[in-house]
């Protein structure tokens, strides 16, 4: 697809240059420039809308467009409606890249929005880069050039936190680090020092394994429990680790590749982490496959805690496990806690919560009908949906901020001049010259009788060990 | 295919699968040992690439220990389809954490192993790539590249290459090979047994076909059925199809050649036969002598010739042959043969038979020439005796031949010798008969008269029959009415006939040519001689002769006539024997019936003349019939019978009385023949009744024609009858009789009877009867024509100069010629004759050819030659006792008219007379005779006759005599009145020509009138001549140009 409309564009100066009607299209594509700017400010959207991790991005799409219904409905943002271009890449990179250089190029989206997944944002991001160092040396092209943002993926990989590739990227969300590094210092706290992680090998599930790494190799290991989970792990990695022998460990990890259905068997990596006999699980995966993994877990008798970080999608996720449990009788929903990046939307004491609340239930966003190939029954709110709430509702307040004239070069200047915005959840939005990342907080939920629920502090005392 | 083609199939097979089996093992192993390295090499390339890739890129994000980054590099290279053959990817920090990895569900023990061999690697070997082969428990076979991150500072990039690709690609491609070199090897094979059987059938074919060709008996090569369809041709041009055209070519070749050795071989022994059987066959002995004079060859005729069987002969000597008065000569002959000199040599001698008989033998020595020496001689031996003995036997023949000529000739000369006798006799009788004699002289006149006919009818037999021994009979073709010349023959014969109370009748066939050409003389002697001895042999009833046509063409008649008697019959036995010569049917018969018996053999030799048989048909008892059979040519001439004369006839209805059916049955179809209506009754009173109903129809006959010898009531009976009925008095009545009619003239003028005929009727007489009768044509001047013996023609005036030496022949010919009227003059011989012709004018020459001095033949010549240049024409008539055939040539050639052959009878003399003198009166010198004998004025018929039917020429004629009168007649009026006698005659001579020439008799009979007076010189009466004359002239001439009108 990208292929064809590439060449279609280069033939189409091909034929400028070549031929008489060379002004025509100049004409034309002014049109369309004057359009985008005059009349719909379009954002663009590449998203796994096919596939077992689908339910993120339609949720998260769902969420944006409950608060731009909304703000399109009230005349938009200086008169412009706000459009969502989405497209699927089926949380693959390849085809997310070609996807961003479909948006960039051809629909001339002013900024990127709501990317979801790691694995694919991962790699958009030298694209990205590559676009903004074009723009740095636009001097030297003729093109209409203009720098590319990508605002507030849904993804909490480091990559797009760090340089070189930080600079044009927007964060709301807290990280997948931060969220492991929160869960091991809470599973610590209580005692549970012998962490293993189950992750997706990919960079969402390396960015959580590594947040959990570092984070455990904070605390000293003077307990004998872990030295001799250490031995007992193997003497190869004693010998291998001399150096670390001070500091805590991962006591077992597994993996799985990315894409794997709920329905395979996950006993393989059920068998290696209970080997090494961890307190907790930290699972750094999507909602299929963390699912699958619950169900085998349970299923062989282990009733370890098992926390889920926010990008698993947690009401997917439990409603995949109610409906295994419903089919086996069984519960599934047990010792399963969810770290989230937004609060929770039952928290009806939050503005924003209300508000997402009631603009869901007034639109009831449709997901991109176009491009489904299966039917959706959609949650009717999510913590995906809220977020993506949120984002869009931060992105209509820097377009707002912006002025009747969006410009794309001026984004970094408007969004790095918020400070402490408050979008109704409690906790202030900030961004800086050299912070892109508006929230560093981390909820915590837990699964009780069918959805997830705020975990205070005090409710991590029940796993105490 | 056949065992032999299956093993070199076989051969080829097991030659493939082997070089096929081997093939695809060396392949396999060849090309995987390749590929393998191939693969091994690129995907170590490939793999190192990666980790170098990875561990540049890598280098800064593990300096900010971003796993994640790391991992989204890592996870480029295992996205699917990026790279092929990557398996793993796996980065280790310097303190040997694994820190991005690839691998699900967990890190294998062997990866960890890896790390820590890393860790244990000494500097330099830190800074290098490494290869090394990893298995996995787990499963997996690898290439295991680690490159170092930063010479190893940072750490490890490990890429993990499946072996198992490379693996299953060699095993794949090695399979995919395989198959391939196994789908060539079932090509080839199929290919392999494809060209076998192109090669192998044809050379199977080809050797089945020359085992066939060398076992197969020589004669189906000698039928050359060796023939290309059974050859079996490669129509390829390759080495088999050559060798398949080379072997055809040759097969064709052995054929083609056995074939002509074949035939050479037959031409060998078919001319080896052809000569052997010349030379076995042949009448002569052939020997063939060796230098030594030794037989070495005799041929089978000498077991005809001498009688020995030839075998015999081998290695003798020939001179053993000869009789040894004759070896000498045979030796001196062998001896010259062996010499060479010449060849040729021949040698009379006598040999031995074995019947113990001498034969005369002829040898004729030829030697055999090879490169001029003499290597035998081949003797040709010819037994004479036989041929000798002919000799003396064709010499014996023609002196028996010569004496029988002899014989003829003499018989010829006494023939000769008896007729003049003869002459003497039967003319002075005849003389005397007509002076004053008593009965008693008188009749032993007759019987002296009748004994000489018997005895000139018996010499007639004996010169025919001398002359058909002697060859000499031949036929003298002329043109002649077959009717009239029966109808001849048949009044003589009918006097006998009726003398003995029988029938005689013939019938000639309608269809049967008037005008014939043959001779009618040897035709009349035929019949003659049937029909008499028909009379002869028969004592009642009839005699009847039938002539039809057996076959018919415009130029040509085969007739066949048929006498029929109701005689005596004759025996079976003997029916062959009649027509030998001097036999009868019995010898007693020759007593009883007398005559020579030749006539037969005469009449057989004559109708083979006539290109006809003869044969008889008979009951012994109830009759004979002989039938002959004669070829005649049809004639040109026209008949006699005028179409007017036919004309008037036609139609008219005939009744016919006789009681005999068979003249009843003739004379129907004679008058249906001329298209009349005959009905036929066989006695008066049927014909009474007959008449009578047809008068009373309104249809009465026209005309009766009455049999007088009828039983009950004659003819004239019925004639008076008929006179007697008023109603019947129209009727025209003939009466047939064979009675004489001088004793019935007077009686048939009493009845009113027109005509009276005597049987037989010849046609044409019967036909001018009719005609007469009914005046439809001119009246003739006499009664009864044919019973007119001692009436006719006169020939008054007629000068004749008699040159006769015989003194009695000299008396008879003044006798009868002066009783006709003639002057006669007489000449003893040539010389005298000559002399009286050129002394006087006469008007014929009666010349004897027999006369001393100068013969009958020189003085015509010399008579013809005086009248050379004039225009004078003696009639010359030659008197012969010769009467054989070439007489008459030898006379037509000498220039004489005509001949008469002695002795000469009154008849015969007169018939001559008048056919030559006058003939159609055309001669007008001598025509006082005729002209007296008419008085029509111009008859058209005649003249036109004349003319020979040109009507054109009779106008032109009648034109130039009117013409000419005009003249003549003043002429003849001043030489009348001058008294002038010469000038009379000569104008007179001229229009009495001219008159005759245009048949007008009468007139001409004045003009003679004249002519005669002024000849006599006596011109008294002259006046009154001349005015009848011209008085019948005035009336004729409106006559002439009527006839003339009437004719246009």
């Amino acid at each position: 697809m990208r292929h064809a409309r590439t060449i279609t564009f280069l033939s189409g100066w091909a034929v400028c240059r070549t031929s008489r009607f060379c002004g025509l299209v100049l004409v034309l594509t002014f049109s369309i420039l004057s359009r985008v700017g005059a009349e719909d400010i379009t954002v663009g959207m590449s998203a796994a809308f096919k596939g077992p991790s689908r339910g993120l991005s339609i949720e998260l799409y769902r969420g944006s467009m409950a608060c731009l219904e909304q703000v399109n409905a009230d005349g938009g943002v200086h008169g412009s409606r706000i459009v969502i271009k989405p497209y699927d890449d089926g949380y693959n990179p390849i085809p997310a890249i070609d996807n961003t250089i479909q948006l960039v190029e051809k629909d001339r989206c002013l900024l990127l929005f709501d990317y979801m997944g790691s694995p694919t944002v991962t790699r958009v991001l030298p694209l990205l880069k590559r676009y903004n160092d074009k723009y740095k040396d636009k001097d030297k092209y003729k093109d209409d050039l203009h720098p590319v943002y990508l605002f507030f993926p849904f993804t909490g990989a480091e990559p797009q936190r760090r340089p070189p590739y930080d600079e044009f990227v927007f964060n709301l969300r807290a990280s997948y680090h931060q969220e492991t590094t929160q869960l091991v210092d809470h599973f610590v706290g209580i005692g549970r020092k012998r962490i293993a992680v189950f992750y997706q090998v990919d960079a969402y599930g390396r960015s959580g394994w590594n947040g959990a790494r570092q984070a455990l190799a904070k605390y000293s290991n003077s307990e004998t429990s872990l030295n001799e989970s250490v031995r007992e792990d193997g003497n190869a990695k004693g010998r291998a680790n001399p150096l670390h022998h001070k500091e805590l460990q991962m006591v077992a990890e597994a993996s799985y590749k990315r894409g794997t259905l709920f329905k395979e068997s996950f006993s393989p990596q059920v068998e290696i982490l209970r080997k090494a006999n961890p307190d907790a699980v930290i699972s750094v995966a999507t909602y299929s496959a963390a699912a699958a993994f619950v169900r085998d877990a349970r299923d062989a008798g282990w009733d370890v805690p098992i926390a889920n970080i926010s990008g698993v999608d947690s009401e997917n996720l439990l409603a995949l496990l109610k409906k295994t449990g419903k089919a086996s009788g069984k519960d599934y929903t047990g010792n399963l806690i969810n770290s989230q990046i937004v609060p929770s939307y039952a928290d009806m004491e939050l503005p924003a919560a209300k508000q997402y609340r009631e603009l869901m239930d007034l639109y009831k966003p449709a997901p991109p009908a176009d491009l489904l190939n299966e039917p959706y029954v959609p949650p009717r709110y999510s913590f995906i949906s809220f977020e993506g709430f949120l984002n869009a509702k931060l992105l209509v307040e820097i377009l707002q901020k912006m002025g009747p004239q969006p410009d794309a070069a001026r984004l970094p200047e408007v969004v790095e001049s918020i400070e402490n915005l408050d979008l109704g959840i409690d906790v202030p939005v900030s961004f800086g010259r050299n912070r892109h990342q508006g929230l560093d907080k981390v909820y915590f939920t837990v699964a009780s009788e069918g959805s997830f629920i705020p975990l205070a502090d005090d409710g991590w005392l029940r796993w105490r060990k | 295919m056949t065992a032999k083609t299956s093993q070199l199939f076989k051969k080829v097979l097991c030659v493939l699968v082997l070089v096929f089996a081997v093939t695809m093992v060396a392949t396999a192993i060849f090309s995987a040992r390749i590929l393998n390295g191939n693969l091994t090499e690129q995907y170590e390339t490939k793999g190192i690439a990666i980790a170098h890739g990875i561990a540049e890129a890598s280098l800064e994000t593990l300096l900010y220990r971003d796993a994640a980054s790391v991992q989204a590099l890592i996870d480029q290279y295992l996205d699917e389809g990026q790279i092929q053959g990557v398996s793993y990817i796996f980065v280790a920090d310097a303190n040997g954490d694994i820190i991005s990895h690839t691998f699900a569900p967990g890190i294998p023990e062997e990866v960890r192993e890896l790390v820590i061999s890393d860790s244990e690697k000494s500097k330099e070997q830190k800074r290098e790539t490494e290869i090394q082969y990893v298995r996995f428990r787990d499963g997996g076979d690898f290439i295991d590249i680690a490159a170092p991150i930063l010479v190893s500072e940072v750490g490890f990039v490990h890429v993990g290459m499946d072996r198992t690709l490379i693996r299953s690609a060699v095993r794949s491609a090695v399979i995919q090979q395989s198959g391939l070199i196994g789908a060539i090897f079932l090509v080839s094979v199929v290919a392999a047994y494809l060209m076998m059987n192109r090669i192998a059938q044809p050379l199977q074919k080809l050797t089945q076909y020359a085992n066939e060709m060398a076992t197969s008996n020589s004669a189906a090569r000698e039928t050359g059925d060796f023939s290309a369809q059974l050859i079996p041709i490669s129509r390829n041009s390759d080495e088999v199809g050559k060798l398949a055209q080379a072997f055809s070519h040759m097969v064709r070749e052995v054929a083609a050649r056995e074939q002509n050795l074949k035939q050479a071989r037959e031409e060998v022994r078919r001319s080896e036969m052809h000569f052997r059987s010349l030379i076995e066959n042949a009448f002569d002995v052939i020997m063939k002598l060796d230098r030594d004079g030794k037989l070495s060859y005799v041929s089978p005729a000498m077991e005809t010739v001498l009688g020995f069987p030839p075998d015999q002969w081998l290695g003798r000597s020939i001179l053993e042959i000869a009789h040894p008065d004759d070896q000498a000569a045979i030796r001196e002959c062998i001896d010259q043969s062996l010499q060479g000199k010449r060849n040729g040599h021949s040698v009379e001698f006598q040999a031995l038979h074995r019947d113990g008989s001498l034969r005369f033998m002829k040898g004729l020595f030829n030697n055999m020439l090879r490169d001029s020496v003499v290597e035998g001689i081949v003797v040709n031996l010819r037994d004479l005796t036989e041929s000798r003995e002919a000799e003396e036997m064709r010499k014996a023949k023609e002196v028996a031949e010569a004496a029988n000529r002899t014989k003829s000739e003499f018989v010829a000369s006494m023939s000769h010798e008896l007729r003049t006798p003869m002459n003497g006799i039967i003319g002075m009788t005849e003389l005397t008969l007509d002076t004053d004699l008593t009965p008693e002289q008188r009749e032993y006149l007759t019987l002296v008269n009748v004994s000489a006919d018997s005895l000139l009818l018996i010499i007639n037999d004996i010169l025919d029959f001398s002359k058909i021994e002697s060859g000499k009979l031949e036929l003298d073709p002329i043109d002649f009415d077959l009717r009239d010349g029966i109808g001849d023959a048949m009044k003589a014969l009918g006097i006998r006939a009726h003398t003995k109370g029988l029938e005689l009748a013939f019938s000639i066939a309608p269809d049967v040519p008037k005008m014939l050409v043959g001779d009618p003389g040897r035709l009349r002697q035929i019949i003659t001689n049937l029909v008499g001895n028909a009379i002869k042999f028969t004592e009642h009833g009839e005699v009847v002769i039938t002539v039809s046509v057996d076959s018919n063409t415009t130029e040509n008649v085969e007739l066949h006539f048929a006498v029929t008697d109701t005689g005596i019959g004759i025996p079976e036995n003997k029916r062959q024997l009649i027509f030998d010569p001097f036999s009868q049917a019995d010898s007693s018969t020759t007593r009883q019936y007398g005559g020579t018996g030749l006539g037969l053999t005469i009449s057989t030799e004559l109708v083979s003349l006539m290109g006809g048989r003869i044969w008889v048909e008979s009951m012994v008892g109830a009759g004979s019939t002989f039938h002959f059979t004669a070829n005649f040519g049809v004639s040109s001439t026209t008949s006699r019978e005028t179409s007017a004369s036919v004309e008037k006839l036609r139609g008219l209805s005939v009744l016919a009385v006789d009681d005999n059916a068979t003249n009843r049955r003739i004379l129907t179809e004679l008058l249906a023949n001329w298209e009349m209506h005959p009905v036929a009754v066989a006695s008066g009173q049927l014909a009474l009744v007959e008449l009578q109903a047809a008068a009373a129809r309104g249809k009465p006959y026209a005309l009766a024609i009455l049999d007088v010898m009828m039983p009950e009531m004659d003819g004239f009976g019925l004639a008076e009858r008929i006179r007697r009925q008023p109603e019947l008095a129209g009727i025209v009545m003939i009466v047939l009789s064979s009675g004489s009619a001088s004793e019935n003239s007077a009686r048939c003028r009493e009845l009113g009877i027109s005509s009276y005929l005597l049987k037989p009727i010849k046609q044409s007489e019967l036909f001018d009867a009719m005609a007469v009768a009914l005046d439809v044509a001119s009246p003739p001047n006499e009664f009864i024509a044919a019973a007119s013996t001692d009436t006719g023609p006169r020939f008054d005036g007629l000068r004749v100069l008699l040159a006769e030496d015989n003194r009695v022949n000299q008396k008879l010919a003044i006798n009868l010629l002066s009783k006709l009227g003639c002057l006669v003059t007489v000449a003893e011989n040539g010389r005298q004759t000559l002399a009286r012709w050129e002394a006087e004018e006469f008007d014929l020459v009666l010349m004897d050819v027999q006369m001393p001095e100068m013969d009958g033949f020189e003085t015509t010549v010399a008579i013809r030659e005086l009248e050379k240049g004039t225009d004078r024409h003696t009639l010359i008539i030659a008197m012969t006792a010769h009467a054989m055939k070439g007489d008459r040539e030898r006379c037509l050639a000498a220039g004489m008219d005509d001949y008469l052959s002695k002795p000469v009878r009154s008849q015969v003399i007169k018939d001559k007379l008048a056919n030559l003198v006058n003939p159609s009166g055309s001669t007008a010198d001598i025509a006082e005779a005729s002209v007296e004998s008419t008085n029509t004025l111009f008859d058209w018929a005649q003249a036109l006759e004349g003319c020979e039917g040109d009507e054109e020429l009779l106008q032109t004629l009648i034109e130039a005599f009117l013409k000419e009168s005009k003249i003549l007649i003043p002429q003849l009026r001043t030489a009348v009145a001058k008294r002038d006698a010469t000038e009379i005659n000569g104008v007179a001579h001229t229009i009495k020509g001219a008159l005759l020439a245009l048949s007008a008799p009468a007139s001409a009979a004045l003009a003679s009138d004249l002519e005669q007076l002024a000849r006599s010189g006596d011109l008294t009466g002259i006046d009154k001549a001349l005015a009848a004359l011209e008085e019948n002239l005035a009336s004729l001439e409106p006559v002439l140009l009527n006839g003339a009108r009437a004719s246009q």
